[in-house]
């Protein structure tokens, strides 16, 4: 029993780092597009706002469920 | 007795603050109004030499719309579009404090039903604690949007960047509707980040198990296959891909006799009303826009273009087979007829994409 309430308690600690580690090469992305835009790298440039758009959508997405996740385990 | 009268009361004075936002804009629109009636589109369109233009056009209307209907959406549209009014974007800081008090009065109005005013009672120390919390919503979610916004903007200023060697896509990335586009992606990418930061902080603050539980419990909330943002890019383009065997089929095989009876305008407006519809209809062929459910739309609208294809042809080869084309269709003259439409369409999107850099001042 008590083994799995630790992997309860992992579990519940795993989608925050996950969705942290998203937002993290997100925000990488995003600041490498505006290097690219510097160096005249159109295409990269635009392709790398747009996959660093679209992890940072997914990060919220998992920050969202963790939370919905965290409101649920708050009662038992 | 005194519940319409206060109704009408509050409407009224919505209504009034609509007015006070807007009024400039409203009394470009009533000069704008008697010269289109008395001149024609055309003259107006020749007016209109720049976006700010357009976008002061499309505000008043906007405004006059939600001055006669009421609808905070349709201010909310009009608020955001003035910001294009000003030569650069700029913010439109004596519109916002009229904006959120018709929203206060929009919400004072629809929860409003008269004659149950009651007291409660608050303690003061549950009254203080409650102030952090929404401020910290707000906070959160407002922080999130301008660091959004920002990166884009520092996006948008190093297009200047671009080398100048390439002078064709130094014209496009410069010109004023790129930015204008980029910024409103921008703006409504801003809006979805902030949403989804507000709900996670406040479920995080103040957690409802039970509402947490039906919300992990809604299958189609939960379950979201991944979606890339800025779809609608991707529909233009499949759009543009579509339009010419779809146009060909339809207006040029199918219905000749229509297209010459209709003059020049209604077949611009024609062909531009099946673009938009294309552009809808091309959803259908996105497989990840929604997993359950969205093969039966792909298979319906693959069984209507077949058809489509299979009529088109089988009227291209009746005049020299006769009954028999039903089942010899003649797939190779449709198939040039649509490729001589490609080129066409080709030549008239290289056409329109010079002459609107020329007429926004982007190009020589």
């Amino acid at each position: 029993m008590s083994a799995l309430a630790r992997f309860r308690r992992v579990l519940l600690y795993l989608l925050p780092a996950f969705s942290i580690a998203v937002l993290a090469f997100s925000i990488y992305l995003l600041l490498a597009s505006i290097g690219y835009m510097e160096r005249g790298l159109v295409g990269t440039s635009l392709l790398s706002v747009l996959i660093g758009f679209a992890l940072l959508s997914a990060a919220l997405y998992i920050m969202r469920l963790a939370v919905y996740v965290y409101a649920t385990e708050k009662s038992s | 007795m005194p519940r319409p009268l206060v109704k009408v009361a509050l409407m009224l004075l919505g209504k009034t603050l609509i007015l006070l936002t807007f009024y400039s804009e409203l009394a470009s629109l009533a000069n704008t109004v008697p010269i289109i009636i008395s001149k024609g589109l055309s003259t107006l369109l020749s007016i209109a030499h720049q976006p700010n233009f357009l976008a002061l056009i499309a505000t008043s209307v906007l405004a006059f719309v939600a001055f006669v209907t009421g609808n905070a959406f349709i201010y909310a549209t009009a608020v955001i579009l003035s910001a294009f009014t000003c030569p650069k974007p700029c913010l439109p800081l004596a519109k916002l404090p009229f904006f959120i008090a018709y929203l206060a009065l929009d919400s004072i109005t629809t929860s409003y039903r008269g004659l149950e005013q009651r007291s409660i009672r608050v303690r003061f120390w549950a009254l203080a604690k409650s102030v952090p919390i929404p401020l910290l919503v707000i906070i959160l979610c407002t922080t999130s949007a301008t660091i959004v916004t920002l990166a884009v903007a520092v996006l948008i200023s190093s297009f200047a960047k671009v080398p100048q060697s390439n002078p064709r896509l130094y014209a496009v990335m410069t010109s004023p509707i790129t930015k204008i586009v980029v910024s409103l992606a921008a703006l409504l990418y801003a809006y979805s980040v902030a949403k989804d930061v507000s709900e996670i902080t406040a479920v995080a603050i103040a957690p409802a198990p039970s509402a947490a539980l039906a919300e992990l419990l809604r299958e189609e909330d939960i379950d979201v296959v991944f979606v890339p943002v800025f779809r609608w890019l991707l529909y233009i383009a499949l759009a543009a891909v579509l339009y010419s065997p779809v146009y060909t089929m339809v207006f040029n095989i199918l219905l000749p006799d229509l297209l010459n009876y209709l003059g020049e305008l209604m077949r611009m407006g024609v062909s531009l009303l099946t673009y938009i519809l294309l552009i809808f209809l091309s959803r259908s062929f996105d497989i990840l826009s929604g997993f359950y459910g969205s093969e039966k739309r792909l298979t319906a609208t693959s069984l209507v273009l077949l058809a489509l294809a299979y009529v088109s042809a089988t009227k291209l080869a009746f005049p020299y087979t006769g009954w028999r084309a039903f089942l010899a269709p003649d797939f190779q003259g449709l198939g040039e007829a649509i490729q001589k439409s490609y080129v066409d369409f080709g030549n008239t999107i290289l056409t329109l994409i010079n002459a609107l850099s020329r007429f926004v001042g982007a190009a020589p």
